[in-house]
């Protein structure tokens, strides 16, 4: 999985299956694709209400969680302020029926 | 192993994939593992940008082949033929190791 | 050593490689189109295929389909609930 070695030591953002978007250094991962993220926050957007973001710290998320991981531009990610921006809440990626 | 074959063949070209949370992604394929898990450089969201600001600013994604619903190819990519008696021979390998059980 | 010639599942789906399958997947989901490729997880590409998604509007709480049509498309075989061949 050398997709992931090149993100090592970046910052990247985080989908999880149930919806959620993560912000944290990739400090280490797994063949599981388990993640291990420091300075982690957790972004939450709405279609109405303001961005919300917490701070979480160092993380650890299994691997059978994460839906994808990016690195990113971090001039344009500080340029952005994340309080104005809305979006819809992500679905899950289960599809029971 | 066959479609990890066929997907190799794939690298460095456009493919537009369809997650399991209904997020298509366009992008270039840079690289691919015996999971399918996928790496995509020259990443764009499909669906209506302004709902899905998830995705802002991302330079290369790592998508895990669990969470792939579909991916759609351009045709002219995909040999038919190939891919049919490459199918056939897969078959007939995961056979010979089911005989004797 | 005798010949196994007891078809299992995957054979049949082997039979109808080259032909119009139809395939069933998670998530209300349908797919029609021409098999061209196919592995053990029932991972699949097909050409020429047409989606079918059953849906409930959102409004009038109606059922409703919705098509998408692809030229090539690459199936996950974790989604695949079953797959037939098809005659249309």
């Amino acid at each position: 999985m050398s997709a992931l070695g090149t993100f090592i030591e970046k910052k990247i953002k985080v989908i999880t299956t149930d919806g959620r978007l993560f912000v944290g250094k990739l400090e280490g991962y797994d063949n599981n694709t388990n993640l291990i993220l420091t300075s982690t926050i957790e972004r939450i957007f709405d279609l109405e209400e303001e961005t919300e973001q917490i701070d979480l710290g160092l993380y650890i998320i299994r691997g059978d969680s994460v839906v994808c991981a990016g690195i990113f531009d971090e001039e344009i990610e500080n340029s952005i302020q994340w309080t104005k921006v809305h979006g819809v809440q992500l679905k899950d990626t289960k599809n029971p029926f | 192993m066959l479609f990890f074959s066929f997907f190799k063949t794939l690298v460095d070209q456009e493919i537009r994939v369809e997650l399991k949370n209904d997020i298509e992604i366009k992008g270039t394929l840079k690289s691919i593992d015996q999971f399918l898990n996928l790496k995509l450089d020259n990443i764009s969201t499909v669906n209506d940008e302004t709902k899905y600001p998830h995705l802002i600013a991302i330079k290369s994604l790592f998508i895990r082949g669990s969470t792939i619903r579909y991916i759609h190819l351009n045709p002219m990519l995909v040999d038919a033929n190939l891919l049919q008696d490459a199918s056939r021979r897969e078959a007939l390998a995961n056979s010979g190791n089911r005989i004797g059980r | 050593m005798t010949e196994k010639s007891v078809y299992e599942p995957f054979s049949l789906i082997k039979l109808s490689l080259d032909e119009q399958v139809y395939i069933k997947l998670r998530g209300a989901r349908e797919m029609v189109g021409k098999l061209l490729g196919y592995d053990s997880h029932c991972n699949m590409v097909l050409s020429d295929a047409t989606e079918t998604i059953f849906v409930v509007d959102e409004e009038n709480s109606e059922p409703k389909t919705i098509t998408k049509k692809s030229e090539t498309i690459f199936i996950r075989g974790d989604s695949v609930i079953l797959v037939s061949n098809a005659q249309d």
